[in-house]
């Protein structure tokens, strides 16, 4: 971390000392390991080392940023010098300077917790062999291929800004997970994958429960394809509902709303979503996957109510896009996502429906920030009256984000802790799917 | 601020920055040190620029430098690779140890001295960006802004962005192979938000735009060039406004010339990338010198085409750029071959082996992908189909190799009934298997068009820039997302 606080400070002062009014400055570096094993071999391991700088100058109201891995002494120098000369020939917009002192700061609670500090030694060859051997004896048939893959990482950040404030963060990473290739009696070689990731080696769900999670998903895939075109419920899967969640953030941003490309723009306080549905940005859960102490511009975090009961509370506005707008910043982006949960298993949740198609992948597909329409390709199982009844592939759902959220019924019991998003199984109703 | 062709010997660009002839031996034989089947160095060197524009002021710009050394050691099938930022012997040395580690070998390979190879030059630059100051940067920028306002007062914002990028590569193999190249990249988009009566008759606001890019200088940009920029990004916004989703359901889907070769590229392309023949893990495994289409269908990837985002002249393994048929009159002839794959099969690259950076290992990977004219007529194919859709413009596509699925999303169409293009269609997914879409593929029309799009391919966690082009076609079924009316 010093190493990383003196790159920074040293940008820092050499653009000021070129001619720069205001500077942020952000130096990292990151060591990790991955390796993947197919079928009892080793097939590719990795050892990365890297290390780099990037810089945002604001000089006489002009602003531009900038990234390098190359910190020899004199190219940083020459690079600097050349980015704020360049600086001078854009426009002016007084919107770019640092945010005010005042508001800039760090979380200060230390419970983040984002490093593990005392990990078992890791023996990345006998892991990987672990999972993958596990995996391929969780599935005695059509099996045709499986590949275990294994990871560990630190990583390091640190800002630093010319009126003062200094931050850092710093984490550990560790994953693992497999791929795996069926073999349909029709010739095709449907593939799934599971993985678990954590902040902290004890957290990880072990090699047995991530193999037989991996397992079952694969041999659900056999002898899938589409069924006709209805309109009814869908219920997504956990891991995957960042997509639909990441529909509704995208227009969120300040960018979106200024430039007027966000379906959100006339939203603000308004009914988006069935009073069920709510969504909670929360920066500061423990060993959380997107938590972190302060935003990109300096600011410490703290937790916020995005949708109330269906209600947009607000939207997600940096410095500069709240100066543009003339509102009060909130935050740059979102850091973990959360959806309550409820007490009700995924299965509890469709066991009375007719039917209704649970979605555990997306294919492609993409959305409409500025109408708020959607069209994907989905993977999953038809259940009817909560029986598994028939897997799906080479279907779509297609529609407008607010009738999928009007739509909202509710969320299960499974919050995912593998990713920034930690969303439940979520269930909707009267969604629009197109297949045979 | 580029970084201009090296107008000395190959080699002499990294010599320059410390990494002399004597080292690179240091470094392949430290690579080779537990005895290796083989081991690349990749040295590159990168330095982008791009300005943008929003709210009507030239008020951001960005700059990008990367630096450094990958190093990948071969061992039969496994690999083993690291990488260096620093480019010291010592550092250079380290990395390679590391990934020496794969190996465990007492067989020494010997290593040849480095000799620079020729290449030849699919991307002649005339302009180049190291000439261009940021304030002609900013002009161009500015004047396209105002063009697309100009062009249709429905138009209330717009966005314009102008990259460019060159990279410096140079690839060692023990065998004495030294290749450098000079890869250049421009890049230009501009993007509108229009408000304007919708379908139903309501205001509605609607953004889109329109992107160009390839390996060339300024030149690139010629005034037909900005003019069909300007003028694709403000109608394909503009034609959103009064669009309507289809209805879903499976139908005819005719792809219009160019862009459409998206399904190519997700449809076969991914699946013939051999690494996934290799571990026997692609639906198209099985399937060499064996009849998956229409013998109307020839598909070739190609790194070869001056100029196009996708070439190459080398590619990142140190082996020579080709074009590659992959399927000839509608019969399977060769997958997409990296070094690996080659020496799986007992067969010659076919300079497929690409890679992000050098943090990166190389796979095999798409270039150009190219679907060669057919005999019938474009209007003739939209005016065979009754009811079905015209495919105009796409966002973007994924697949699943093994399974075979894949998707691609529409921007803009056209419904067909009974013949002719009737009301425009927006925002659908369109979702099909592989093997069988292509199978479907009944007609092939004679107006082959190279996409001039700035399309970029994910895989394993590398992007890499590719092109495609297509003529129009027609595929006799699709899965059409869309929603009842």
């Amino acid at each position: 971390m010093n190493n990383l606080n003196e790159t920074a400070s040293k940008i820092v002062e050499t653009a000021m000392r070129l001619g720069a009014s205001e500077v942020t400055a952000w130096a990292s570096q990151g060591t990790w390991t991955d390796v993947k094993q197919r079928d009892g071999r080793i097939e590719k391991w990795q050892d990365s080392q890297s290390c780099s700088a990037s810089a945002a100058f604001f000089v006489n109201d002009r602003y531009s940023v900038h990234s390098t891995n190359d910190l020899r002494s004199d190219a940083l120098e020459q690079f600097i010098g050349r980015a704020i000369e360049a600086t001078r020939h854009l426009e002016p917009d007084s919107d770019r300077r640092l945010a005010d002192p005042d508001v800039m700061g760090t979380h200060q609670d230390s419970s983040l917790d984002q490093v593990d500090n005392s990990p078992p030694e890791i023996d990345h060859r006998t892991w990987v062999d672990a999972v993958q051997t596990a995996t391929s004896a969780a599935i005695p048939k059509n099996l045709r291929s499986v590949e275990g893959f294994v990871w560990s990482g630190s990583s390091e950040q640190v800002m630093v800004t010319s009126n003062g404030f200094s931050g850092g963060t710093a984490t550990t990473e560790f994953g693992h997970g497999a791929d795996i290739s069926m073999e349909d009696s029709d010739g095709r070689l449907p593939e799934a994958a599971d993985w678990a990731v954590s902040r902290h080696h004890s957290d990880l769900l072990n090699v047995e429960r991530i193999s037989q999670r991996a397992a079952n998903r694969a041999k659900r895939r056999l002898g899938s394809g589409p069924v006709s075109s209805r309109r009814g419920a869908m219920l997504v899967e956990n891991r995957v509902a960042s997509r639909i969640l990441g529909t509704l953030v995208s227009p969120m941003h300040g960018g979106s709303i200024y430039e007027q490309r966000s379906c959100l723009s006339d939203k603000l306080g308004k009914q988006i979503a069935s009073s069920a549905f709510s969504l909670i940005d929360d920066p500061h859960i423990p060993r959380g996957l997107g938590s972190r102490p302060h935003d990109g511009d300096g600011r410490p975090t703290s937790k916020r109510d995005l949708v109330t009961d269906g209600v947009l509370q607000t939207w997600l506005l940096n410095v500069y896009y709240a100066r543009r707008l003339e509102l009060e910043p909130t935050t740059s982006s979102t850091s973990n996502l959360l959806v309550p949960a409820s007490q009700h298993s995924p299965m509890e949740l469709i066991a009375d429906l007719p039917w209704a198609i649970q979605v555990d992948g997306f294919l492609g597909g993409n959305s409409n920030p500025a109408t708020g329409k959607y069209s994907f390709g989905i993977r999953g199982t038809l259940y009817e009256k909560g029986e598994a009844v028939a897997p799906i592939s080479e279907m779509n759902i297609t529609g407008s984000i607010f009738d999928l959220l009007a739509g909202y019924i509710g969320a299960a019991n499974d919050p995912w802790n593998s990713g920034s998003c930690r969303s439940p199984s979520l269930l909707f109703d009267d969604v629009q799917f197109s297949g045979q | 601020m580029s970084i201009q062709r090296p107008n000395g010997p190959a080699g002499s660009y990294f010599a320059s920055l410390g990494v002399s002839t004597e080292v690179l031996q240091q470094v392949l034989n430290a690579a080779l040190s537990r005895g290796g089947d083989d081991c690349d160095l990749y040295f590159e060197h990168v330095n982008s620029t791009s300005v943008s524009l929003t709210d009507g002021k030239v008020n951001q710009a960005s700059t990008h430098v990367s630096l450094g050394m990958g190093v990948r050691v071969r061992m039969g099938d496994q690999v083993g690779y690291a990488y260096s930022e620093d480019l010291s012997p010592k550092a250079l040395q380290t990395a390679a140890r590391t990934a020496a580690g794969i190996a465990n070998s007492a067989v020494q390979r010997k290593v040849a001295t480095p000799v620079a190879i020729d290449l030849p030059n699919h991307y002649p630059v005339a302009l180049p960006w190291d000439d261009v100051g940021i304030q002609h940067r900013v002009e161009l920028v500015r004047k396209w802004e105002k063009a697309a306002f100009e062009a249709d007062e429905q138009v209330q914002r717009v966005e314009v962005s102008l990259a460019d990028a060159a990279k410096v590569i140079m690839v060692v193999r023990p065998d004495g192979r030294l290749v450098e190249d000079w890869r250049p990249m421009t890049r230009a988009s501009v993007r509108c938000t229009a408000e304007g009566l919708g379908a139903d008759g309501a205001m509605v606001r609607e953004s889109s735009g329109y992107n160009v890019a390839g390996r060339a200088g300024l030149e690139f940009l010629d005034d037909d060039r900005q003019e069909r920029l300007v003028n694709e990004a403000v109608a394909r916004t503009v034609f959103l406004l009064d669009a309507i989703s289809p209805s879903p359901g499976e139908m005819p889907v005719v792809l219009a010339a160019g862009p459409s070769a998206i399904l190519l590229h997700e449809a076969i392309g991914h699946g013939m990338e051999a690494d996934f023949n290799r571990k026997r893990i692609s639906i198209y495994a099985d399937k060499m010198n064996q009849n998956i289409a229409n013998d109307q269908v020839t598909i070739v990837d190609d790194g070869t085409i001056d100029g196009a985002r996708g070439s190459l002249n080398i590619d990142d393994e140190g082996n020579r750029t080709e074009r590659t048929v992959l399927v000839e009159n509608g019969i399977l002839r060769s997958y997409m071959h990296d070094e690996l794959s080659a020496s799986h099969y007992g067969i010659k690259p076919t300079g497929s082996g690409r890679r992000q950076s050098f943090r990166h290992a190389p796979l095999p990977r798409m270039r150009s992908t190219v679907m060669e004219p057919g005999p019938h007529d474009p209007q003739e194919i939209i005016e065979s189909v009754d009811q079905g859709i015209y495919c105009v413009s796409f966002a973007n596509g994924a697949v699943h190799i093994g399974g075979g699925d894949f998707s691609f999303y529409m921007k803009t169409g056209y419904l067909i009934e009974n013949g002719k293009l009737t009301k425009p269609i927006k925002d659908v997914n369109i979702i099909g298997n592989g093997p069988e879409a292509l199978a479907r593929i009944d007609m092939v029309g004679n107006d082959l068009e190279i996409d001039e799009g700035g399309w970029t391919c994910g895989k394993d966690g590398q992007s890499v820039p590719v092109s495609q082009g297509m003529p129009t076609v027609r595929v006799s079924s699709l899965v059409v997302g869309g929603e009842q009316a």
